[in-house]
């Protein structure tokens, strides 16, 4: 008996030892291979993905090293987050959104990006300055942000509308959300950044007129009075949307279901175009109120393998034909501002034209773009950038969880009583009847 | 060496070593880490400050009770519907029954969230909104196989001349079924109830879809939290709801004991 305990032992140890030694040989070989493996972290359909397989050949002229490239998608930027800094994964390359990116300069979380390319060129100096100037706004602890972040895309967000269902006057304003007749036909982000964004502009919407306050003040102080006041604002809007939206909001709109709902300007240029296609005509407005302009960049995060490879491809994507290609397919604008881009997006047989030189630079103030892709300045104007919560995240997550959850009424409260109180009785009788029986029979024994 | 290795793989017993190094793999030391991560705080002390804020923030607390009681009614609904449902299955005849079975079993085979898909996508189709309503439809849809089949097979084992012996004592046809069948396939009733009741209370998916993320159910609260990096209060919701479905399962296993105990005494 002992022996054979022994022997178990020793069984079992063996099985732990080879399970480790496989797990060894397996991280050795990765460690090996790492260096010719290039992981990239992006949103869904935000890359023309055929550049996955073209860039290992470009990469491979430029250096004569080899590199495969791993491609792993994320569809909230907090999944991507809570994956680089709780579980510390890998990634050589990410793509967050600027308060995100923000948040992990904060953390510590991302290596400076090197533009030292050797006898490639570097393009990374295309980009428009009023990306660039605006990544001042997220330096943290004495860390320039341009050191950490390439921006990559980014857009306005505004209201994406059926224009046979609704007024375009009305969807000038942010107020068609809390219009009651509307009930039950629009949608809202299911993003908390956007919605407190949102609710924040609409409540204030009287001091940001009168000048007390600006956009880029509600969006971003975070004081209590201002969470209050969004977590209000955000329990009145909640009965009147059909619901929270993640990516189905395009559908619906085509197929009439819903009137309104909020969006972010290169969605809508899909939008527009594929309803198109089926007849049904949609079309963007940023409320006057003001909302918000937002980018995305690319980092490279702290617990990154294969940081040479990252920096190139980084290089490679501000390619401007590159950056074209990634536009067509996402549908949004590329931060790179060069003129080949520039005579890509004009559209001569447009009627009216729009003032771009914020974007373009000075004298291309009346280009013939698409407004909803290339928003007019005056638009851009009225729009602030989003910051990171930081010390106030988990205050803003909380009222964010109050305003959207809380589908608890009386009547089920009740209803879980009395079912507990029926399931107790029932039992307890159950108890008793057994007590009684059990007494019955020792009777008759006896 | 060879003999001790033949003695060693010839007890059976040996045989679930594989098995036990899965559980304690996959199961036991997950376990672990959510009761190690509800006691401590974001940086590792020990705390109870998880169980509190989930005490002091109403929201979660009013969810998790909401979850209860979508579980309830889906649950009643299912035992209503599945009964009767099991109980002619079991009185057809073996080749019906068991053409009948598969098509109930059938859907199942189909990924649940496809399902629920398509269920949004007929929803659309017949023009009905999706809320409340919808999400108990779903929810129905997608555990009553799960009640019906337990109690169909309690049904089924039944010893048919237990019935007989009712009616040739001179029970009514209602006093067969309440007296007889009945109490007979509480087993299967209970197991029912927990296979429709537990998965529900945790679903997710099935509220996101079919109500637009309107409805929030406690699963979804917990994935909120897990995503948000609040691994500390998210680990230390699961630890609540999973204490729940301890206590219900231990429900179970008295109510199985019980039903044991009669089957002895008759």
């Amino acid at each position: 008996m002992r022996k054979n305990n022994l022997i178990r032992l020793i069984q079992s140890t063996f099985v732990f030892a080879a399970l480790i030694a496989v797990n060894c040989f397996s991280t050795q070989v990765q460690a090996q291979e790492r260096n010719e493996v290039l992981k990239i972290y992006n949103w869904a359909d935000y890359i023309d993905e055929d550049l996955l397989t073209e860039f290992p050949v470009w990469y491979k002229e430029q250096t004569g090293e080899n590199v495969k490239i791993v491609f792993q998608v994320f569809d909230m930027n907090e999944v991507m987050y809570t994956k680089i800094a709780m579980g510390q994964e890998d990634f050589d390359l990410a793509c967050p959104t600027q308060a995100v990116m923000q948040r992990m300069l904060h953390n510590d979380l991302l290596l400076p990006i090197d533009q030292n390319f050797g006898n490639t060129p570097n393009y990374m100096n295309n980009m428009s300055p009023f990306i660039i100037d605006r990544l001042d706004d997220f330096n943290a602890k004495g860390k320039n942000a341009a050191e950490y972040a390439i921006p990559y895309m980014w857009g306005v967000s505004g209201i994406l509308y059926n224009t046979e269902k609704v007024n375009k006057s009305e969807m000038q304003s942010w107020g068609c959300f809390w219009d009651q007749k509307n009930k039950g036909k629009m949608l809202m982000k299911d993003s908390y950044w956007d919605a407190y964004a949102t609710a924040a502009v609409w409540g204030y919407r009287n001091e940001i007129a009168a000048g007390k306050r600006s956009v880029y003040s509600v969006t971003n102080d975070h004081s209590q009075a201002d969470i209050n006041l969004v977590e209000k604002e955000l329990k009145t809007l909640k009965p009147n949307l059909a619901g929270w939206e993640a990516d189905f909001g395009k559908e619906m709109m085509t197929k009439g279901e819903i009137w309104f709902c909020y969006a972010w300007n290169g969605d809508a240029v899909w939008a527009i175009e594929e309803a198109a296609e089926v007849g049904v005509n949609l079309d963007f407005a940023v409320p006057s109120e003001g909302s918000n302009v937002w980018f995305d960049c690319w980092v490279i995060p702290k617990y990154a393998k294969n940081t040479k490879a990252a920096n190139y491809f980084l290089n490679y994507i501000c390619r401007p034909d590159i950056a074209l290609r990634n536009m067509d397919v996402s549908g949004y604008c590329s931060a790179v501002a060069s003129t080949e881009i520039l005579e890509a997006v004009t559209d001569s047989t447009l009627e009216e034209t729009y003032n771009l030189s914020y974007f373009f630079g000075p004298g291309n103030d009346s280009l013939r773009v698409n407004p909803v892709q290339y928003p007019d300045k005056s638009v851009v104007d009225r729009c602030a950038i989003i910051n990171d919560y930081l010390d106030k995240n988990d205050e803003v997550l909380e009222m964010w969880s109050r305003a959207k959850g809380d589908n608890l009424f009386g009547g089920m409260t009740f209803m879980i009583i009395a079912v507990i109180v029926l399931l107790a009785g029932w039992i307890i009788l159950r108890q008793a009847q057994k007590a009684k029986s059990k007494k019955r029979r020792s009777g008759r024994r006896k | 060496m060879k003999k001790s290795f033949l003695l060693f793989a010839g007890k059976r017993k040996n045989w679930s070593i594989p098995y036990i190094i899965f559980l304690g793999f996959f199961v036991v030391i997950p376990l672990l880490l959510i009761v190690f991560y509800a006691f401590s705080s974001r940086t590792g002390g020990f705390t109870l400050a998880n169980f509190q804020k989930f005490w002091n923030q109403p929201e979660a607390m009013h969810t998790f009770i909401f979850s209860i009681g979508v579980a309830i009614i889906t649950t009643v609904i299912c035992l209503v519907l599945g009964y009767p449902a099991a109980y002619i299955l079991s009185r057809m005849e073996a080749k019906t029954a068991k053409i009948m079975v598969l098509l109930f079993i059938l859907p199942m085979w189909v990924n649940f969230l496809i399902r629920t898909l398509a269920t949004v996508a007929l929803f659309d189709f017949l023009r009905i909104p999706l809320g409340q309503g919808s999400l108990y439809f779903g929810m129905v849809y997608n555990f009553l196989p799960f009640m019906v089949y337990p109690i169909y097979n309690s049904l089924q084992k039944t010893d048919k001349s237990l019935i007989e012996a009712a009616q040739d004592l001179g029970a009514t046809p209602r006093q067969v079924f309440l007296k007889t069948i009945l109490p007979l396939s509480v087993p299967g009733i209970a197991s029912g109830i927990m296979m429709v009741f537990m998965p529900v209370i945790s679903t997710f998916a099935i509220a996101e879809l079919l109500t637009i993320n309107n409805i929030k159910l406690f699963g979804t609260t917990l994935q909120e939290n897990i995503y948000n990096g609040m691994w500390n209060y998210g680990a230390a919701l699961s630890l609540i709801m999973l204490i729940l479905i301890g206590l219900t399962s231990l429900l179970n296993a008295e109510g199985n004991a019980k039903a044991a105990e009669e089957g002895g005494l008759l």
